[in-house]
């Protein structure tokens, strides 16, 4: 079978932002763009101190503006990444809320005593930055496990799923406790056969990781830089 | 497997809980952006045994010692001069990119150059029967790794530190960055002499290979914890400020045993070391080199100073080889320039000559004419005056620099080497005594391997 290079339909997030309202298509990959990088979402606002079923709530309603159209603007969706725009929208959209929750706070006359501690009410918020480390970390993460299902996907599809299991830690590169022969005897296939089925495991695997990033990137020229920048930010984990 | 699933086998670093598929995510994400094929073609091509017998006919070679980043090493034996050596063997794929040969050539002479008591010594490079090769220097022991795993004490790590210093900021002096320090390139002998080994080869192995931090085999994506942020980020602006990080990574683990991932705690924390020594490593492993010690002297320095406040009955002195290694010739001043010192001391004794003479003006001249002037003679004394006020802020504006850049230069501060090098330039247009110690300045200086570097960041618009 031909391999996928992604799960999204082949277009750039930019020009899925800028038709977004107007074209249904577009709408759709833009939904399922969202629905794929939820999990960054989530962990920015678990990072802020939020229990998981408000940032469960908050996440939904996050997506559910910007799939109206409201958080992500064409014009300066155009420029940039999809992981920073989706960020900079998910700040815009927490201020707007916080707002909203201190005029309602206010004009109700009452202030509420804080009863969920789950809830960041009357919590110092923590380094601004360590938020958006989370977002960025699981994003790497999102976007290696989003790489995995592809290929995972593919072996399966071509009936080598115990291939896929067996041949996934040498993603990671060599080391000594992983033997080739003990592999090949394994899968019932000769060590040879391993070597190439690595080979074209991690090809395949590069190929996927680059595709994906690329969907959420303005050019080509702009992957390998995604790329780095999310393994610095794995490295500095 | 030592840790089946909790600690990644390349990095060594925990692998998260949720990490995808349970591989560890930053060995992965390397795996990927590395060359294509780089890493496959040379690991699919190791040489056996027996072809590299065939290659090197002059060589007893006995077994596989390593198979490390950079190539295979075997040892194997010198049967004329009867000593034992270590072959490395770079990975077949390395040679195929453009204009390895030359580059090959190009920095194996530079690091054949760099003998030091801790650094392992090139014998000989070249190219046989397709392979290129390093003959280098055989260290009977283990690498730091193994010794770690033993365990090391915190008492010896802090001894050990100050001599990889040392071998550093004699590389560094020499303009080679070592660029993968990790426990695997540190071995130490049976005495416990440490002994850089891989120096540079991370460069030698190509722009390229550097660019993405990877190194050629699968087995190197392991350096990922101990890169410098700069390295990963911007790995072209990489200077010797990157080998400090890594060794304060190395330094870290040692008294700790994990890595310094995420939010880590203070040494302190987590071994019997004391709160300096916290502040040693942390600065080390700061995110901006501009915060870390600006050299492998300042760091060994803090280090010895730092172990030196536990109570030196429990230290040997720092010129004590560890371990009562004979090997060990007495340290050697780490900054390998000698010259250095008497620059700075000659400029703040110039400076000192300075500023007594500023005072001598302002009091043999600025008193008496202060005191005509309140008796009513004004306008001769007015002149003498001025002129003495000018000649006083003249010699304060030539002297205070010297002092104080003198005091810089020799701490091994970059704003220090910088003013003295406009001193230089300045004390040229004194003749004649400035003259001479502006030549010897401005010669010691642009000699010395730092300066370059230090003038292109200083130039640099960024």
């Amino acid at each position: 079978m031909k391999p996928r290079d992604s799960h999204f339909a082949a277009t750039r997030w930019t020009l899925v932002a800028r038709a977004s309202g107007s074209d249904s298509a577009a709408q759709a990959a833009l939904s399922e763009l969202c629905a794929a990088y939820y999990a960054p979402v989530n962990a920015f606002l678990r990072a802020e101190g939020r229990t998981e079923d408000i940032s469960r709530e908050l996440a939904h309603e996050f997506f559910a503006r910007v799939l109206a159209g409201g958080a992500l603007g064409g014009a300066d969706a155009a420029r940039g990444r999809f992981r920073s725009y989706l960020l900079g929208a998910l700040k815009h959209f927490l201020a707007d809320h916080r707002d909203h929750a201190n005029r309602e706070k206010r004009g109700g006359g009452i202030t509420p005593e804080p009863l969920d501690t789950g809830t960041n009410a009357g919590q110092p918020l923590p380094a601004a930055r360590d938020d958006e480390r989370a977002f960025d970390r699981q994003w790497a993460l999102t976007l290696i496990a989003r790489a995995l299902e592809i290929i995972g996907v593919e072996l399966r599809d071509a009936g080598k799923a115990s291939h896929f299991d067996a041949l996934k830690p040498w993603l990671t590169g060599e080391n000594p406790a992983l033997s080739r022969a003990e592999t090949a005897q394994h899968l019932g296939v000769s060590e040879g056969a391993v070597k190439v089925a690595i080979h074209r495991l991690r090809q395949r695997f590069r190929e996927a990781v680059k595709a994906e990033i690329a969907v959420t990137v303005r050019g080509d020229g702009d992957v390998d830089d995604e790329l780095r920048y999310l393994l610095a930010v794995l490295v500095a984990q | 497997m030592q840790n089946p699933t909790h600690t990644c086998p390349q990095c060594h670093s925990p692998i998260p809980a949720d990490a995808p598929g349970g591989l560890c995510p930053a060995c992965v994400l390397l795996g990927v952006a590395g060359p294509t094929n780089l890493s496959q073609a040379s690991a699919a091509n190791a040489p056996t045994i027996e072809e590299v017998a065939a290659a090197f006919p002059e060589l007893e070679i006995i077994e596989i010692i390593g198979q490390g980043g950079m190539g295979i090493v075997f040892k194997a034996r010198q049967p004329r001069l009867d000593r034992l050596v270590a072959l490395k063997i770079l990975p077949p794929a390395l040679a195929a990119q453009p204009g390895f040969a030359e580059r090959f050539t190009r920095e194996a002479r530079v690091l054949a150059r760099l003998a030091h008591p801790h650094i392992v010594a090139i014998y000989d490079f070249g190219e046989s029967a397709g392979f290129y090769y390093l003959i280098m220097e055989f260290v009977n022991g283990v690498n730091l790794r193994a010794a770690m795993r033993a365990g090391v004490k915190p008492e010896q790590a802090l001894l050990l530190v100050p001599r990889i210093c040392e071998a550093l900021q004699f590389a560094h002096d020499h303009g080679v960055l070592h660029r993968d320090i990790k426990p695997e390139n540190i071995l130490l002998d049976t005495h416990g002499s440490p002994k850089l080994a891989d120096f540079g080869i991370a460069k030698l192995a190509g722009e390229e290979a550097m660019k993405t931090g990877l190194t050629a085999t699968g087995a190197a994506l392991g350096t990922a914890a101990y890169m410098a942020p700069e390295q990963v980020e911007k790995p072209a602006t990489v200077d010797h400020r990157a080998d400090i990080y890594s060794l304060g990574v190395v330094l870290y683990e040692m008294l700790t045993g994990e890595l310094p991932l995420g939010r880590f705690a203070a040494p302190s924390e987590k071994s019997t070391v004391n709160r300096g020594v916290d502040d040693v490593v942390m600065r080390a492993l700061e995110k901006q080199r501009e915060r870390r010690q600006q050299s492998a002297t300042a760091m060994k320095t803090e280090v010895e100073h730092a172990s030196g406040a536990r109570g030196q009955s429990s230290l040997p002195s720092h010129n004590a080889p560890v371990a009562g290694s004979p090997a060990q010739a007495p340290t050697r001043d780490s900054s390998s320039n000698i010259h250095i010192p008497i620059v700075a001391a000659l400029h703040a004794c110039f400076g000192a000559l300075g500023l007594v003479a500023a005072i001598a003006v302002l009091f043999g001249i600025g008193l008496p004419t202060g005191i005509v002037i309140s008796q009513g003679e004004t306008q001769a004394a007015g002149i003498l005056g001025i002129i003495a006020f000018f000649i006083t802020g003249f010699l304060l504006l030539i002297s205070l620099p010297g002092i104080i850049g003198g005091w810089g230069l020799y701490q091994g501060r970059p704003w220090g080497r910088l003013l003295i090098i406009i001193l230089g330039f300045l004390q040229l247009l004194n003749i004649p005594f400035g003259t001479a110690l502006g030549i010897y300045t401005l010669w010691v200086l642009f000699k010395d391997a730092q300066t370059p570097a230090l003038l292109n960041q200083a130039t640099s618009p960024k």
